[in-house]
């Protein structure tokens, strides 16, 4: 395959022998220049949302729309910690409530999801029961399905249950995770020998002991990818905690952001919190950045890992 | 104009689950009184704590629960969730005017009438009374109302010695005056493609009625966006739009918010509420001098005023109590005393005609608009003379259409009368879909 126009250079050079040797040899000579350009676009691409809100959350209400530093730089009033002393007072600093509510949400989801990942790919992997290849065959339906068109079966059942505007109706469907297991699957079928297991039971190994002593160290990279797409899924998570919760105080601060934003256009008296609304989507999103910094690694492992097979 | 932040009491959370046949909802308010029916309510309103407040310490035989559960698309979402899954939506819910449709269509909504609604009718504006209505069936108890004005830049107009515009043809004629005048720097106004209700508006000034809809026979729906009177409307601002005489922002966006604080444009054709939004710009241009004025008209000897926003209170299917809830909704903002706060805490300009025409209301003075009487001057007598419209059954889908026809018609890819006719061609194939006869 090549991967530059180079080739139609060579067009008028019979297709023998000297030009497949051509072929191999130019793609090294030359730096791929389109290839680092179309990278950079694309950082630029993805980065310059992310600027932005950098330089919107430091900005008041007036300097948003009006300041001296247009949409990509900042306001001469340099309003980020003004902003945060509000987002702690404003409505009682609800906003803090909805940030321990997206922690608990997205902690508690994302560790259950990855549990049960855990378990269920574990099994699917090593073990042969019967019904494994229907199920799995469900659970790989289950993945195409866009966890949006759930929400309303899921809220006629939680309704039923008497569970709705309560913390469980928004972790505990957050702790199915069908992509999570198959990703733990293919992982663990690659990862984990069966030769090992086997010499392990050889051993005199009981089950358990051979799935948390010899299986789980080797499926870290793994647990901790699963984990973080998890929580990330649970952090980001809108629609589902939008239609389950009405109480404010429950509230995960996507959808309290949300409020703010539609309350700040239709406002009525003292509604504008528009430096609110990108101070605290600034805000909310420092953990995140944080979580993927310190954990790259495991992330670029894992980002790799569905596409094995 | 009084502004200050209403303390929610959200943070309590307490009162609750207190009360025989309370629901298993935790209020934002607290419950005063125990033991009595409780009605629960899903609503916005800045001023909702206290007015709800109020209403509980003044009656031991009912209370309202209340709690804020959002605003704006997804909110409505929300709502047609829990009326779908039959059960989970509050007894009591604050709806715009152009969603109770949509609602009623999903039989979502409970008709007042049957619980003596009536009798309240002469309290509201005629407008806002036939907004809420549909066929014989009353399904809301009005609000607030948005009446609809020209906020405009007194200093840019005198500036230039250019008058300021009462007809639409003045309005273009202007346009073209304050472009020549500034080349172009400066424009009369801005025509966003996501227009929506201000659109709406536009429509029914001209005399177009997009939609012909009855709650009593809910399967025939009449559309009507091609019409002459659509088309007008659509030419008229395609065309300053096409001669960069208007600009085309998208609205609710900081470039609009922008362009508007900065003199960029020297109108905006609003409700009544933007009179807060204004002021948040003003750093941009602190000489701007702005100011309101009646909205432009097509004929100036026929006069037609439109309304913009504003809200109801509509009581649902899933009311425990419809009879009670109705009684609330009416009684909610009937006292004196939240009317004011109404007004003073929530910026509402209430849909009732007592509180508009009284000398109180009047005689409000806004101090960013020079303390310009804007209620008595433009807003008041908008409101009394507006007619009310009929809205569609399905808001959410009319909106996005029409924004797609006029982004279209203002690229260029087709002319207004083009976009007008796509407009028409695709609600009437999606009403068809949705199953109504369409007439």
């Amino acid at each position: 395959m090549t991967t530059s126009p180079l080739p139609l250079v060579d067009d008028a050079v019979t297709a023998s022998g000297p030009r497949r040797e051509r072929e191999r040899v130019q793609p090294k000579r030359r730096p791929a220049v389109g290839a680092h350009l179309l990278l950079a676009i694309a950082a630029l691409y993805f980065l310059l949302p992310l600027w932005w809100l950098i330089v919107a959350g430091t900005k008041s209400t007036s300097g948003l729309f009006t300041g001296t530093g247009g949409p990509l730089w900042f306001d001469s009033d340099f309003a980020l910690f003004e902003n945060i002393a509000q987002l702690a007072t404003y409505n009682n600093g609800i906003y803090m409530r909805w940030l321990g509510n997206s922690f608990l949400y997205a902690l508690a989801g994302g560790v259950g999801a990855t549990v049960l990942a855990v378990l269920a790919g574990y099994a699917f992997a090593k073990y042969r029961f019967r019904g494994r290849t229907v199920s799995f065959m469900i659970l790989l339906a289950s993945v195409m399905v866009p966890m949006t068109a759930l929400v309303i079966p899921t809220y006629v059942l939680f309704n039923n249950l008497g569970l709705t505007n309560t913390i469980w109706a928004v972790i505990l469907p957050s702790l199915l995770s069908p992509f999570g297991v198959y990703l733990m699957r293919v992982y663990i079928q690659d990862a984990i020998p069966d030769e090992l297991l086997d010499a392990a039971r050889v051993d005199g190994s009981g089950e358990i002991r051979t799935f948390t002593t010899i299986a789980l160290p080797l499926m870290r990279p793994a647990i901790v990818t699963v984990l973080l797409l998890s929580v990330v899924g649970g952090w980001n998570n809108y629609f589902l905690p939008l239609a389950m919760i009405s109480d404010q105080t429950l509230l995960p601060v996507t959808v309290g952001l949300q409020y703010w934003q539609v309350q700040s256009n239709s406002a009525t008296a003292g509604g504008l919190v528009w430096n609110l609304v990108t101070s605290g989507s600034l805000l909310s999103v420092v953990p995140l950045i944080i979580a993927f910094l310190m954990l790259q690694k495991y992330w670029q492992g894992g980002l790799s890992l569905g596409s094995l097979k | 104009m009084a502004a200050t932040l209403v303390g929610c009491t959200g943070g309590g959370g307490g009162g609750g689950g207190g009360g025989a046949g309370a629901s298993k909802e935790n209020c934002s308010n607290e419950i005063q009184v125990q033991d009595v029916p409780v009605v629960t309510y899903w609503g916005w309103n800045e001023d909702t704590s206290q007015t709800v407040d109020n209403f509980n310490a003044s009656h031991d035989d009912v209370q309202i629960c209340w709690t804020n559960a959002g605003q704006g698309g997804d909110a409505y979402t929300k709502l047609a969730t829990a009326i779908q899954s039959k059960s989970g939506a509050p007894d009591m819910v604050q709806i715009e005017y152009d969603w109770l449709n949509s609602f009623i269509m999903q039989r979502g909504l409970v008709d007042m009438t049957e619980h003596g609604i009536e009798e309240h009718k002469d309290r509201f504006t005629e407008g806002a009374w036939r907004d809420v209505s549909s066929g014989d069936g009353v399904f809301a108890v009005p609000v607030d109302l948005g009446p609809v004005g020209m906020w405009y830049r007194a200093d840019l107009f005198e500036q230039h010695g250019i008058a300021v515009p009462t007809t639409w043809d003045e309005y273009a004629a202007a346009a073209q005056q304050l472009s020549d005048a500034t080349g172009g720097e400066t424009l009369i106004g801005n025509f966003a493609p996501n227009g929506q209700g201000q659109h709406y508006a536009f429509l029914d000034q001209a005399g177009a009625v997009p939609f012909d809809f009855d709650s009593g026979k809910p399967e025939e729906l009449g559309i009507a966006v091609n019409d002459e009177a659509s088309k007008k409307v659509f030419s008229y601002w395609v065309d300053l739009a096409n001669k960069g005489l208007v600009g085309t922002d998208q609205a609710w966006t900081p470039e609009f918010n922008t362009a508007l604080g900065t003199g960029r444009y020297a109108t905006a054709i609003y409700p009544v509420w933007y009179n807060i939004h204004i002021p948040s710009f003003e750093d941009g241009d602190p000489n701007a001098v702005w100011r309101a004025a009646p909205i432009p008209q097509w004929d100036a000897a026929s006069p037609k005023q439109v309304n913009w926003g504003g809200s109801t209170l509509a009581v649902t299917t899933q009311a425990t109590d419809p009879e009670l809830a109705t009684t609330v909704a009416a009684e909610l903002y009937e006292p004196e005393e939240n009317k004011k706060l109404g007004v003073e805490v929530g910026g509402l300009f209430l849909a009732d005609s007592e509180m508009i025409e009284s000398e109180y209301f009047q005689n409000l003075e806004y101090d960013f608009y020079g303390g310009q009487q804007i209620n008595k001057e433009v807003f008041g007598p908008a409101a009394l003379a507006y007619e009310g419209v009929t809205f569609g059954p399905f808001t959410q889908y009319f909106y996005d259409e029409m924004q797609r026809v006029l982004s279209e018609a203002i690229e260029g890819n087709v002319d207004a009368s083009g976009a007008a006719d796509e407009l028409q061609e695709s609600l009437e194939t999606y009403a068809a879909e949705q199953g109504f006869a369409v007439k």
